[in-house]
């Protein structure tokens, strides 16, 4: 490599003055070269060209200055990540405590009465024996509503089942209800018995002397 | 002829007036690309399709009113000479490398004494020879500002490359040209006889 001590001792004045002004001398066979090559375009000066007009930017960046910068926004980013874990709020807004509104929406239970409560209903068998009994011909007719009542019965259990689980929930409900208001007791304040005072007639005739008893003065 | 009327002829594609402008500014030329390549075969390559190239954007010296025709074919021939070496690829990147490697020794040999040389006793052909050794990168930017008088600014905008590349380019070309004139001028002191 280079070194520090190295002197330079060359005029480059007296070499710009040597090689700029010199000359080789013609030869006649260069122009006949040159006579046989074709003309290249490939030469065309760009001074006239449209990119000639289009004003050239020549950043040039040294390492000097690309890797600080790089090293900034590598350590930026960095820090920027950690600050992100790290909450600068105030210890008065942490204490606060928001306080829970219950939203009623998301407590919408289902309706009790959605479920269709079938009434119970009383289904009327007929008497069928009695029927069988006094008619002593066949008939088909009788045993068909024979038949009809029993799947009717069981219908009517089937209901009796379904009515039942509601009634059970509201019943529940209530209670519950009943459980949660609260039960004052109010104690019950003994009677006293009122003392009899002596009732005093009232003077109805303004004419009558009315003697009553003076009371003692004590002047002294 | 004026020059202006060597133009105008030449546009109307006048043979003779093409070899006239040749002739003139050939020998000229001929030394221009000796200095910027490595030998008198690159050389002679060089200047015909410099050449080629000063002919066909001759017809643009209209509109350069501040240069002369001289000045205007030399700009045209160096700038297509310095495009010509910088397009050798294997030339400008790789045996720069390869022969900063090879004369490592010899050519940073920074104990070797070094006197002061006079140029005007250095023969002509071993100052252009030692020009020639140098790798290219060193080579153009060396002719460039040193001899053509580019600004680094310039040459670094010409060469595409970084003004600081083209310093270091310049330092080492100053101290591997000092060690080779300096090693010609031992050579050829020794090859005369006592």
């Amino acid at each position: 490599m280079m070194n520090n001590q190295f002197s330079y001792e060359l005029d480059e004045r007296q070499i710009k003055n040597l090689m700029q002004d010199a000359e080789l001398e013609y030869n006649e066979a260069l122009w006949n070269k040159f006579d046989s090559l074709q003309p290249s375009n490939d030469c065309k000066s760009s001074s006239l060209q449209i990119g000639n007009y289009i004003p050239k930017f020549n950043f040039s960046f040294s390492r000097s200055i690309i890797l600080p910068v790089l090293f900034i926004i590598l350590i930026g980013s960095l820090s920027a990540v950690l600050f992100s874990f790290v909450d600068f709020k105030k210890k008065e807004n942490i204490d606060k405590e928001i306080p829970l509104v219950a939203n009623p929406a998301n407590f919408k239970k289902s309706e009790a009465t959605a479920a269709k409560i079938i009434k119970h209903t009383e289904v009327k068998v007929n008497p069928v024996k009695t029927l069988i009994a006094s008619t002593p011909s066949i008939n088909t007719i009788p045993i068909v509503t024979k038949a009809m009542p029993a799947s009717k019965t069981k219908q009517a259990e089937s209901v009796k089942i379904v009515e039942s689980a509601p009634k059970e929930k509201i019943q529940s409900i209530t209670e519950v209800k009943k459980e949660t208001t609260p039960v004052v007791v109010k104690k019950k304040k003994k009677k006293l018995q009122a003392e009899e005072l002596p009732t005093i007639k009232a003077v109805t005739n303004l004419t009558e002397v009315v003697n009553e008893p003076e009371l003692e003065l004590d002047l002294k | 002829m004026s020059q202006a009327e060597l133009i105008s002829a030449y546009l109307k594609n006048d043979k003779t007036v093409k070899k006239q402008l040749f002739e003139t500014y050939c020998s000229k030329l001929n030394f221009i690309a000796a200095r910027y390549s490595k030998n008198s075969t690159q050389a002679e390559e060089v200047l015909l399709n410099g050449f080629a190239c000063v002919f066909v954007n001759l017809d643009q010296f209209k509109y350069q009113n501040t240069i002369t025709l001289d000045e205007f074919i030399k700009n045209e021939f160096i700038s297509f000479v310095v495009k010509y070496i910088k397009g050798i690829r294997n030339e400008y990147y790789v045996a720069s490398t390869v022969k900063a490697v090879e004369h490592k020794e010899k050519t940073y040999d920074l104990f070797l004494d070094s006197k002061f040389i006079d140029v005007n006793k250095v023969n002509h052909d071993v100052l252009l020879k030692s020009i020639q050794s140098l790798v290219p990168s060193q080579r153009l930017i060396f002719n460039l500002h040193v001899i053509d008088g580019y600004s680094l600014a310039q040459a670094s905008e010409l060469l595409d490359s970084s003004e600081q590349s083209m310093k270091a380019n310049l330092e080492k070309g100053r101290f591997n040209l000092q060690k080779t004139i300096e090693r010609n001028l031992k050579l050829s002191n020794d090859e005369q006889p006592v």
